[in-house]
């Protein structure tokens, strides 16, 4: 039988009192992109953080490619993370002060690569996201297009095996949102990654193999797309 | 706009508003506690002839004057650090400033509330000026007799505070109301962003050359030019030597560093003119400290009518004590609103491992890598300066005064490292909720 790349069982989180996941459970194939929809506060974002492993889950359990994360270490948790997963966010969330290329390399630096390794492979990935011209830039200095290509290529970098991604296109007009998502697709299916996403926008979600909708922390229904 | 609408608009909001005009509050009690000290040894007239036990600082006229310039010295390091207060939190109160533009405020309006911020701020530092005074004025007259450089207050000092804190709110409004950054009117490009550098290195080497030139002939107007020239050559190179730094450590393999040296790569021109006081501050300590190495070495071990130069220097080792922590304050607090500013971004770097531990790791390498090196080198420069006078004039202390020079700058240097280290420290709350997960939900 193939390994999951992520696997929910009867998850559940709560802020103080409000509780934002109620024992849900979901499974990821390997290669397979998930779209997780719904509205406003359903618990979309926290269900993408408690399977990531950013958040622990309070109760239920989460493999992260066949890792019981609540039996990591945090230390481990977090470098299967940065090694087996790729997380993309709504604005990119660059460092600032570090040039596309050093973004795009920093998970491989803290995974301990050789500078000119991890900024070879960057600017490799830069490339394929079509802003290699931009590879010294600042986040500040290009567009949010831009940004979240960088973006896509430093959840990519280290060819994890599965790709969360909240609201990628979100901040992103049509035209430059469609681009992402389908370097998104194109970038994980070469890799052979999972990926999951968090979106409100139909439209996104039309380029899934699935759609898991959530409503008040529960999943209402999963329908198949393919 | 009425100035109840104004107050209400401008009262701090977040709890880095509020710290951020707690630390105003402080530093303008400070500055306006320090002018009516000034003013209260200004208005002092008693001799030695009256026969009362003073300090010879207050009993001579010529000194008297010294300590009035030395109060309003640190009320000007004090307003100094009001200043940075005042450009703190910036990023939250340019988003509130802008979204009172969007509301449909001119411009002025929006300068009107920075005024009012600053200027509420004044007042309320102004008014506890008042207390912390008496407070001040008090624990001086407890001091030995040659170490009461402050008279016992009287009913004018009353009179005095109401006028301080007019002044201080006053000038508090102005600063507010001048500061451009904070108070987005208009979109602007970074006006510095480029070739800031030219600028500065031809400050520094206006600074070297008024240094190198003074140090050729001997007296005091030379004094005041090296003196001149020591603050042009920190303000101009410590900039520079910020980013040279910067982009040492930015190329650096190990993330952490890499981080760090981003950060100060472009924040090189704030940090690097509170460097430039931190220079500044050891070159006095360096110049005491040489200064107390001839005095012991020329009395013959015994300082003569010690308690008069052990005031005098332990005058000017406050002063300058005062000044390097007001801008290790400065420092701090700017890498606290940084930590704000970039909790987003930082909450995304801890998806990739960069937690709290790793984080002040980075922020700890920022402070430490450059306030060590800044006090070490103003002892050095301070020091050395006076020594080569001593050795000019061929005294004989002056090898003795190089060595103890030298052991100082060591020995400051390792001492500020440790206090940048704990100050870093201070700041892992900051860091704590900078990379919580939380900050990945504001989308």
């Amino acid at each position: 039988m193939t390994e999951l790349a992520l696997e929910l069982i009867r998850v559940e989180y709560a802020y103080r009192r409000d509780v934002a996941l109620r024992g849900v459970s979901l499974q990821v194939r390997p290669g397979e992109v998930v779209a997780v929809t719904g509205p406003s506060g359903c618990g979309k974002s926290t269900l993408l953080h408690c399977a990531a492993g950013i958040l622990r889950a309070q109760a239920g359990t989460v493999h992260l490619v066949g890792q019981n994360l609540a039996e990591l270490p945090e230390a481990d948790r977090t470098r299967l993370r940065r090694t087996q997963a790729g997380v993309v966010l709504q604005f990119g969330q660059l460092v600032p002060d570090l040039s596309l290329t050093d973004n795009v390399a920093l998970p491989l630096l803290l995974e301990g690569h050789e500078r000119e390794a991890a900024r070879r492979a960057a600017l490799g990935w830069l490339e394929r996201v079509g802003v290699a011209d931009d590879a010294a830039a600042t986040p500040s200095e290009l567009s949010g297009g831009q940004n979240q290509r960088a973006a896509v290529a430093r959840a990519l970098v280290t060819g994890p095996a599965i790709v969360f991604a909240d609201e990628p296109t979100g901040s992103l007009d049509t035209h430059a949102g469609e681009q992402i998502m389908e370097l998104l697709l194109s970038s994980a299916r070469v890799g052979g990654s999972a990926l999951v996403i968090v979106t409100h926008d139909n439209l996104v979600a039309a380029y899934a193999d699935r759609e898991v909708r959530l409503r008040d922390g529960v999943i209402q229904h999963e329908v198949s797309l393919s | 706009m009425n100035l109840r609408t104004l107050i209400e608009l401008a009262r701090p909001r977040s709890s880095t508003d509020r710290r951020r005009m707690a630390l105003l509050v402080s530093a303008v009690a400070l500055a306006g506690a320090f002018l009516l000290a000034g003013q209260r040894v200004a208005r002092h007239s008693a001799t030695y002839l009256d026969g009362w036990e003073q300090s010879s600082y207050l009993a001579e006229p010529g000194l008297r004057q010294g300590v009035v310039v030395a109060a309003v010295l640190m009320a000007g390091t004090a307003c100094a650090l009001a200043f940075q207060a005042l450009r703190l939190g910036t990023a939250a109160r340019d988003r509130r400033l802008t979204t009172l533009r969007l509301a449909g405020a001119t411009p002025n309006q929006v300068r009107l509330v920075g005024a009012v911020d600053a200027g509420l701020g004044g007042l309320a530092g102004g008014i506890l000026a008042g207390p912390l005074y008496f407070v001040l004025a008090a624990a001086v007259q407890a001091l030995p007799g040659e170490a009461r450089v402050l008279p016992a207050p009287n009913y004018l000092d009353l009179l005095a505070w109401p006028v301080a804190i007019v002044l201080l709110t006053v000038l508090a409004a102005i600063a507010g109301r001048s500061l451009r950054r904070g108070l987005v009117t208009e979109p602007t490009v970074d006006p510095a962003a480029t070739g800031w550098r030219t600028k500065y290195l031809v400050i520094g080497l206006v600074g070297l050359a008024l240094i190198v030139l003074s140090s050729m002939v001997f007296n005091l107007v030379t004094i005041f030019a090296q003196t001149a020239g020591v603050v042009l050559a920190a303000s101009g190179f410590a900039p520079l030597a910020v980013a040279r730094h910067g982009r040492r450590l930015g190329r650096s393999g190990d993330p952490l560093k890499m981080l760090a040296g981003a950060r100060l790569l472009h924040t090189a021109r704030p940090v690097g003119r509170m460097l430039a006081l931190l220079v500044f501050c050891g070159g006095v300590a360096g110049v005491v400290m040489a200064m107390a190495v001839d005095l012991q070495a020329t009395s013959g071990g015994v300082i003569q009518d010690d308690p008069f130069y052990l005031t005098g220097f332990a005058f000017v080792g406050l002063l300058a004590l005062f000044a390097a922590l007001a801008a290790g304050v400065a420092l701090l607090a700017g890498t606290a609103d940084d930590l704000l500013d970039q909790r987003r971004q930082l909450a995304a770097l801890s998806v990739f491992g960069v937690g709290e531990s790793q984080l002040l790791r980075s922020v700890r390498r920022r402070l430490t890598s450059t306030v060590a090196p800044a006090i070490t080198i103003g002892l050095l420069i301070g020091g050395g300066l006076y020594s080569s006078i001593l050795l000019r004039a061929e005294y004989s202390s002056s090898g003795r005064a190089f060595v103890v020079v030298l052991v100082g700058a060591v020995t400051g240097g390792l001492v500020a490292w440790l206090v940048a280290a704990a100050a870093a420290f201070l700041l892992r709350g900051q860091v704590r909720e900078a990379v919580d997960p939380q900050n990945l939900r504001s989308a």
